[in-house]
């Protein structure tokens, strides 16, 4: 009996396919933006995009206070992005915390996943089998 | 001067948003970091249970499943099956009751693919600690 190669664990993929799927898939309109304009995004779009990006990771959040923070979070940079909208000067420091925020969410979120997917071994899709 | 004071107040609301959201980043880090120790604590605890209970040198965990090595009619096998789970019991019941509470959420999570998963691995891991410690 020939025995079967060991590729990536069902856990690994998992986590992979969450953090594709559920955390960079929402971040595509920022690179396309970067891509298109040749340079960094406006300052609009950073502060939208962290607020946005906040608030839908909050939500898919299992932990109140990660959920909380994310909420609080995406209502400031909410703020910001209606403070700074439509005026012409460059804020190099709102992309900053912008940027920041953005990769900090990043990482509570793929923390939580890692926990989920990875110690847990959740499935990220419970797909029911057709049989 | 309206303009400028704009400008401040995002400023301060964007650096107020960023500094939350790294104080939420090293909490996540230092949670995630206990459950692993969680987990890794439990795996010493069930490879103690599995060798006082003679069965470690039975058990084998292949790809997608737990093997108990060398031939069992069903009923040895389902003694073997609860001699697994009195380990595990066991190994359980050495946690902190707060801890105990995050395996027991994980070995009782909806998806039974999870679960048996989960299992696998916690044996898989054991029995890593117990090859360790014999080598």
């Amino acid at each position: 009996m020939h025995k079967q190669i060991r590729l990536i664990s069902a856990e690994t993929t998992e986590f992979v396919t969450c953090i594709i799927l559920h955390m960079l898939v929402p971040l595509l309109p920022l690179f396309l933006e970067t891509w298109k304009m040749k340079g960094a995004p406006t300052e609009a779009t950073l502060s939208i995009t962290a607020a946005m990006y906040s608030i839908s990771i909050g939500l898919s959040s299992r932990n109140k206070g990660v959920f909380s923070i994310c909420i609080f979070v995406g209502f400031l940079f909410s703020m910001a992005f209606g403070l700074i909208i439509g005026d012409s000067g460059s804020l190099p420091s709102l992309k900053f915390a912008a940027v920041i925020t953005i990769i900090a969410i990043f990482i509570i979120h793929a923390c939580e996943r890692y926990n989920i997917h990875m110690v847990e071994c959740s499935p990220f899709w419970n797909f029911k089998e057709g049989n | 001067m309206m303009e400028n004071t704009m400008k401040i107040l995002a400023i301060v609301f964007a650096f107020i948003g960023a500094l939350c959201a790294i104080v939420a980043t090293y909490r996540a880090i230092k949670s995630l970091r206990y459950r692993l120790y969680i987990e890794k604590k439990l795996a010493y605890n069930l490879a103690v249970s599995l060798k006082k209970r003679k069965i470690e040198s039975s058990v084998s965990v292949n790809l997608n499943k737990i093997t108990i090595k060398g031939r069992y009619n069903k009923k040895q096998a389902d003694l073997f099956k609860k001699e697994i789970d009195g380990a595990l019991k066991e190994a359980i019941k050495e946690l902190v009751v707060s801890e105990r509470k995050l395996v027991i959420r994980s070995i009782d999570q909806p998806s039974k693919k999870g679960q048996f998963n989960y299992l696998k691995r916690l044996v898989e891991n054991s029995l890593e600690q117990l090859q360790e410690k014999q080598a």
